[in-house]
């Protein structure tokens, strides 16, 4: 980025299922990251595969709730210093200092709003909000705790040093292998699963349902070192510019597209060292 | 061209499991053509689901018979899948037949969950060209055969064989019961196969448009 440090090394890609390629329906999967200073914010949504317009569902999801926890961070820096006609400001300073409390509403309100976002658009389309259906993950890590709210199935992995990984949250599948909880459901912030906690991370990892049965163990919730060693070593040696393409490349070799015909979606981001 | 890792998968996630019990009737209404027939389709139904190579890893198949209502064969996978030759004797226990058929189906999702395997909702598939000869004892198999559709616990579906008392079908599940056109029995095991490989390769959350039953049934 033009000779400016990133904090962070993401790869991330949605590709389309064959399966849902044989049935003539879109990529329903979305992700959204963005970056504050040394703070990243990562969601991941699926659009459920009964809904008619779920792809954009988790489009807004996503978007939304990362953009509600960004600009919280945003409103935490210093103001810019700017040319001014008149040398007193007219509103009061804003704190710098994130108050634990606050970010925990903050990214609670986030997915009231990535849900309000979402029903928005379905009351313009004339739509039903179950027609948006989609599943939801939001991982915000800072310097020094991290935050993972989650929906639905998909999985969140945290990465610690040399490599190591341990599933912060793990899928939430109903009695069945194909019914999902969704974000759009009456009782949405019943099934919010919310954790908080002082650690460090060396990185996350978010997928949805499609690279599940890949790296994470359906019986133990597991994360399996096996993937996401060599995952991690080979996203520290690529070139910045190519992570995204790569890691599309990665999703959609032979190997993965034999064990899963769904939509996939992988998200890893690492701090540089 | 970037070199892309060596990546390996957990190798202890099984494949996403599809059960389905077939509930035979092989009273000694159906014997001669009938159950020549329902044999005769059996094969296809093996022969079909042995084209799939999906639902070979992912359908496993059971088989009751009735009467007496008896397991004639476990859940078996339906690449081992090789059905007996049905001989049919004796009376019409459907009530006893059904609730044996329930109970298989509650054992095998609790192996599933205990192995952490996934697994779609299982089918009940009933055929008959008879009326109960166990009393009431079908009421009862039709109270919980609604209660676990209302749960989405099971598929329950029933095709009457000439003769059968549709009456009572109707009366087991809030989905209708299908008349067999003549003995197209090889017809409605080959929708079946194809039906339960379209599950079996559905993804979560999706609801599974079967193709409508043609060729075999009246409606």
């Amino acid at each position: 980025m033009n000779g400016h440090t990133m904090s962070w090394r993401i790869a991330k890609a949605s590709i389309i299922g064959t399966g849902h390629i044989g049935a003539n329906m879109p990529c329903q999967d979305s992700h959204y990251v963005m970056q504050i200073g040394d703070i990243m914010i990562a969601a991941v949504s699926d659009g459920l595969g009964s809904a008619a317009h779920s792809e954009v569902g988790s489009k807004i999801a996503s978007e939304q709730a990362v953009t509600h926890i960004a600009n919280y961070f945003d409103s935490l820096k210093p103001p810019k210093k700017r040319f001014q006609w008149w040398p007193f400001p007219d509103k009061p300073e804003p704190k710098t200092q994130p108050q634990p409390d606050t970010l925990e509403t903050v990214c609670r309100t986030a997915f009231t709003v990535a849900r309000d976002a979402v029903g928005v658009r379905a009351t313009a389309e004339h739509k039903e909000l179950r027609d948006f259906a989609c599943t939801l993950l939001v991982a915000v890590v800072t310097p020094n705790d991290w935050v993972v709210m989650h929906i639905g199935d998909g999985a969140v992995v945290g990465i610690f040093d040399n490599e190591t990984t341990r599933t912060l949250s793990t899928p939430d599948n109903g009695e069945f292998i194909n019914v999902t909880m969704p974000l759009t459901s009456n009782d949405y912030l019943t099934h919010l699963r919310f954790s908080h906690k002082a650690e460090a991370l060396r990185g996350v990892a978010l997928m949805s349902d499609g690279v599940q049965p890949m790296c994470i163990n359906y019986k133990t919730g597991e994360a399996y070192d096996g993937f996401f060693r060599p995952i991690i070593q080979w996203l520290r040696t690529l070139d910045l510019a190519d992570t995204d393409v790569s890691m599309q490349k990665l999703l959609d070799t032979p190997r993965f597209r034999q064990k899963s015909d769904d939509d996939m979606t992988l998200v890893l981001a690492l701090r540089e060292s | 061209m970037t070199n892309l890792p060596d990546v390996s998968f957990d190798p202890t996630n099984p494949d996403p499991r599809c059960a389905c019990v077939l509930v035979l009737d092989t009273s000694g209404s159906m014997h001669g053509e009938k159950i020549d027939q329902l044999n005769q389709g059996l094969a296809a139904f093996r022969d079909s689901l042995q084209t799939d190579s999906v639902a070979q890893s992912r359908v496993e198949i059971a088989i009751v018979t009735f009467g007496p209502a008896q397991l004639l064969q476990d859940f078996t996978g339906a690449s081992q899948f090789n059905p007996p030759t049905l001989a049919a004797s004796g009376d019409t226990p459907l009530g006893a037949a059904l609730q044996q058929a329930l109970d298989m189906i509650a054992m095998r999702k609790k192996l599933y969950r205990d192995n952490g395997t996934p697994y779609y909702r299982p089918w009940v598939f009933l055929i008959t060209d008879g009326a109960p000869t166990d009393n009431d004892a079908w009421k009862s198999a039709a109270v919980r055969i609604k209660d676990e559709e209302s749960r989405k616990g099971v598929a329950f579906f029933s095709v009457g064989v000439e003769g059968a008392d549709m009456e009572v079908l109707k009366q087991l599940s809030t989905r209708p019961p299908l008349p067999l056109k003549g003995y197209s029995f090889r017809e409605m095991f080959v929708w079946l196969s194809a039906s339960l490989g379209k599950v079996s390769q559905s993804q979560p959350g999706q609801q599974v448009p079967l193709t409508p039953p043609e060729g075999w049934t009246t409606v």
